[in-house]
């Protein structure tokens, strides 16, 4: 168990530098600032940006989250002694958290005077299901395209189902399409983490 | 000091590559351009695009308990199809752009006897043969099913139609110099999402109906300008000479002037 846990933890150091590089930066930084705007432009004369302009600014960050798995150097490393799951997980590691700051970041923008608890069951979810998305795409579609694919399936989960089916349309995650807030977004939550692991198992991965 | 300096200069001069000074041939142009249309009209990204605005338009407007009859259904997914136009548009020209690069055949085109302009006038023929045309035609229809409906009626007109494929070029335009200068696949979606929730892509609404009292021509030259700007910028990435900047740059202020002066006193 300890010397396991020293392997992994080695390999950790690792993975971090070269995953890191291999994280597309600069996309984030230009989603992370569109979606400033796009807060702030939702909270202009008297709007409430928590409607629509966050969901939208969220489903942004999402977006970028579903390139995660597009690893250009995945097919070399592929052959290294860490297993998928491991070095995703540390990709995911490094990816999160910068995205987690720059969204509470957003919930302080404009009227908003910090996130209430059906934005962030929303967030969670939203990066739960990005993930997911990304890495049963990989598979099925190959690294160049599971980012669209992926994105497809994310936006269509925030954005498109709770106007199409929503009474009344709305993106608010605090009115989502069925039962409510806590319910719909733990239930997105839940199966989205279930298909993430089912995704990295050996026998999805090798069709 | 000079004289190695100039030697340097006309060393490199002599063994550099003469720059194509032929003009993309029309055949040339026109074989992309069936190539791209077909391309762009069947690429997921404008396929899934249209699906998804119609579910939104019908969210939006057809749903809520409203009691509507066939033809109101018809009409909605005609507006539906055609929003999703506009926004399938954007993704599917960006992909486009972008498509040599993630394709790894842009030594290809390289290598073709034709000067490097030919493959984006090639995809701007694209646009136009086929997300415009189809806009064309979904114009047609709209108006078709649109003109007995109380609200939407009145304001249908020339006017309008003529703007809804101006609006499509002019997306497809702004996805495709962002493709171009912006090479990631992200491109798109920031396109759309900053594009619909902030307004940086544009100064007033693309489509503006007659009842706003907007100055017509102004408005008509503003899409104009706005289309010329995108389509130099994109042409500039091929080749950074100093009069497509120059042209980009003078229809960018004749754009933000016909901006500026089409709207009535007041605003819209």
């Amino acid at each position: 168990m300890g010397y396991s846990f020293t392997v992994r933890h080695a390999q950790t150091r690792l993975l971090v530098r070269p995953s890191a590089r291999t994280i597309r930066w600069a996309s984030f930084v230009v989603i992370a600032a569109t979606g400033a705007l796009v807060v702030w432009t939702g909270g202009r004369k008297g709007g409430n940006p928590a409607a629509i302009a966050l969901p939208i600014a969220t489903t942004l960050l999402c977006v970028w989250l579903c390139f995660l798995f597009e690893d250009l150097v995945a097919e070399t490393t592929d052959a290294s002694a860490t297993s998928l799951l491991f070095r995703r997980a540390v990709r995911a590691g490094i990816a999160v958290p910068p995205i987690a700051a720059v969204w509470f970041a957003y919930t302080w923008i404009g009227p908003l005077t910090g996130p209430t608890l059906a934005m962030i069951g929303a967030f969670g979810a939203g990066i739960a299901l990005a993930l997911a998305a990304a890495a049963v795409a990989v598979p099925i579609v190959g690294s160049g395209k599971s980012g669209l694919a992926s994105t497809a399936a994310v936006v269509f989960v925030l954005l498109v189902l709770p106007v199409a089916i929503g009474h009344p349309p709305s993106v608010d995650p605090a009115e989502p399409p069925f039962g409510d807030a806590f319910t719909y977004w733990s239930v997105v939550a839940l199966i989205s983490c279930f298909v993430l692991v089912m995704a990295h198992l050996d026998r999805f991965q090798r069709r | 000091m000079a004289t190695s300096l100039r030697a340097a200069f006309e060393d490199a001069r002599a063994s550099g590559i003469p720059q194509a000074s032929a003009r993309p041939s029309v055949a040339g142009v026109w074989a992309l351009g069936r190539i791209e249309a077909r391309r762009m009209l069947l690429h997921p990204s404008f396929l899934i695009g249209m699906a998804f605005a119609i579910f939104v338009m019908r969210g939006a407007f057809g749903s809520g308990g409203t009691q509507m009859d066939l033809v109101e259904n018809v009409a909605w997914v005609l507006g539906g199809i055609l929003v999703g136009v506009l926004v399938g548009t954007v993704l599917t020209t960006n992909i486009a752009a972008m498509r040599p690069r993630r394709d790894q055949t842009q030594e290809l085109f390289g290598a073709l006897p034709a000067p490097p302009e030919t493959r984006t006038v090639g995809v701007f023929a694209g646009l136009l043969l086929g997300p415009v045309t189809l806009s064309i035609v979904l114009t047609a229809c709209a108006w078709w099913a649109f003109r007995s409906n109380e609200d939407i009626g009145p304001h249908i007109d020339l006017f309008l139609a003529v703007q809804i494929p101006l609006t499509v070029a002019a997306l497809g335009a702004i996805g495709f110099a962002i493709g171009r200068w912006v090479p990631s696949l992200l491109g798109g979606p920031v396109v759309i999402a900053a594009h619909i929730m902030t307004g940086i892509f544009w100064a007033v609404p693309w489509v503006l109906p007659t009842s706003t009292d907007v100055d017509r021509p102004r408005h008509m030259v503003y899409l104009v300008a706005a289309i010329t700007t995108w389509v130099a910028l994109a042409l500039a990435r091929d080749r950074r000479t100093a009069p497509r900047f120059l042209i980009a740059a003078i229809a960018f202020a004749v754009g933000v002037v016909a901006a500026s002066q089409q709207l009535p006193p007041g605003g819209l």
